[in-house]
């Protein structure tokens, strides 16, 4: 079966002559169809960037990635995003049932349909009751919620998620790992999952993609067999969770000190 | 508690100094021996007469009816230029220092163009003060658009918003907060400018009634004008803020004020 989503030997360059830095040398994976694939790396090694070429948001360098065999030079139907920030990424000014909707009006779909998606995805992350609030009302946690749910009710195909859990407390983030682990269930939707944080990546995984520091390849791509439905305890005290963590994490840090002059 | 306390008293404060100020000017003036300062009973007997019976027919609903339309017209063209000069840069980076050069000319030096242009009438007073208001509009349009946060930009464009949605929607509201301290400098202004033009250039209106009733002598009648557009300035301000924090009430909740 063919992959939903190919990343094919996406680079990107910024600058240009002598200023120019390459970010990314070359990443390539697949995402199968209701995988959880998630890409873990060093900081600073273009995970962002990786993610806005993947999604059209910006014109790679090299490469291209291809969604449901359709190359991606805009973003493409079919593609939710969560952003990292999520105070900037939903609209103070709407409400969060608006925040919701606000992708679906103007598309051709029935009001008491959309109505429908909101309210349902609105559930599915725990927030029913909370339509008629504005974003600020809610904690860093629930924001997130609510663009989880946008991204949901849009009904894509894939949902890629940059390090949408980097700037919420602990127990939120174990909470919203087993909230996304859960939906994926729910709506048959595949993940890309970005972040930096090994144990998240290994956690929630089909399958893990390890970066290298840029100019950024794949260093190399682990198979997680852990049983699903993951458990925050019982899973992380799983041998197998325990040896893909060190494992994740040699790879990632061994490559990290590498390239640091004098270690 | 503290804070409650501080609440009443400052409250109690904005009542009490109009009071003092009133009580001091009416005794100050009661004895009515300075021409230029006529009793305060006097003044709001004339300021009565002037302003609520025929001239506000003849006098102020023309001066409203100037400031509302040029204000309207300013935030209509501030607003609409302000996006286009900054939606589509290369045009933005053009006009740039003619704009810079345009807003800079004092409202005054443009009376006599302006007659000119139009002669003595409401047309004139329209364009004057449209064209001073415009300015602190339109670059703050441009400096709100500019300043759009990426993000938002970035979710209107994974979602696939229609350019006009993404326009009014988002751009448009995001930097509303900004366009409305700009409409609120423009407002005072136009008060300003209205008054000069009725001064220097008109045959009728709250500031050619104040300027008549000086050269006349009539200084309750004076006063009278003087007292209007201070009322009317302090009025539309606190209106607009009003108006402003209904509007914007997401924007001063999620700032925490």
């Amino acid at each position: 079966m063919a992959p939903l989503l190919s990343v094919e030997g996406i680079g990107k360059i910024y600058g240009e002559g002598r200023s120019a830095y390459r970010a990314i040398d070359s990443v390539t994976f697949d995402v199968n169809e209701s995988e959880i694939v998630t890409v873990v790396g060093p900081s600073g090694c273009g995970k962002t960037t990786l993610l806005k070429c993947i999604s059209g948001l910006l014109p790679p360098t090299d490469g291209r990635s291809v969604l449901n065999g359709i190359p991606v030079t805009e973003p493409p139907e079919g593609l939710g995003i969560v952003f990292q920030d999520y105070s900037r990424s939903l609209y103070p000014w709407m409400s969060v049932a608006h925040n919701v909707a606000f992708p679906l009006a103007g598309k051709g779909i029935p009001r008491n349909e959309i109505n429908d998606r909101v309210e349902r995805t609105l559930a599915a992350v725990g927030l029913r009751g909370q339509q008629r609030k504005k974003p600020f009302q809610l904690s860093g946690g629930m924001q997130q919620r609510v663009a989880i749910a946008r991204a949901l009710a849009y009904q894509p195909k894939v949902l890629l998620m940059d390090e949408p859990f980097a700037s919420v407390d602990a127990q939120t983030r174990a909470e919203l790992e087993d909230t996304v682990v859960a939906l994926r269930a729910e709506f048959n939707v595949t993940v890309l999952f970005i972040t930096h944080d090994i144990d998240e990546a290994v956690y929630m995984a089909d399958r893990i993609v390890v970066l290298t520091p840029p100019p950024t390849t794949v260093s190399e791509i682990v198979e997680v067999s852990l049983p699903f439905p993951r458990d925050q305890i019982g899973t992380k005290e799983l041998a197998e969770f325990v040896k893909l963590r060190s494992h994740v994490y040699r790879a990632v840090k061994n490559r990290w000190d590498d390239r640091q002059p004098g270690q | 508690m503290t804070r409650l306390a501080g609440r009443i008293g400052r409250f109690a404060w904005e009542i009490a100094l109009p009071i003092v100020v009133l009580s001091y000017w009416w005794l100050a003036t009661a004895d009515g021996d300075n021409p230029f300062f006529p009793p305060a009973s006097r003044v709001l007997e004339a300021f009565w007469s002037n302003w609520f019976d025929e001239r506000f027919v003849s006098d102020f609903l023309p001066s409203m009816a100037r400031l509302g339309a040029s204000y309207l017209l300013a935030v209509g063209i501030g607003v609409g230029a302000g996006l286009l000069l900054r939606l589509w840069r290369p045009l933005g980076e053009i006009v740039e220092p003619l704009i810079s050069f345009l807003r800079s000319i004092p409202s005054a030096a443009l009376l006599p163009f302006a007659v000119l242009l139009f002669g003595i009438g409401t047309n004139m007073q329209v364009f004057l003060i449209t064209f001073v208001c415009v300015w602190p509009i339109l670059l703050n349009t441009m400096d709100g658009v500019a300043d759009t946060d990426p993000t938002m930009l970035d979710t209107a464009r994974a979602f696939r918003i229609g350019h006009r949605r993404r326009l009014t929607r988002v751009v448009l509201m995001a930097a509303a907060p900004r366009i409305a301290s700009g409409m609120r400098v423009s407002l005072s202004v136009a008060v300003v400018v209205m008054l000069i033009s009725e001064m220097f250039a008109s045959t009728n209106g709250i500031g050619y009634v104040t300027i008549q009733a000086q050269r006349t002598f009539a200084f309750a009648d004076m006063w009278s004008g003087i007292l209007m557009l201070g009322l009317l300035g302090y009025l539309l301000n606190l209106l607009f803020v009003r108006a402003e924090r209904l509007v914007l009430s997401w924007y001063y909740a999620s700032k925490g004020r």
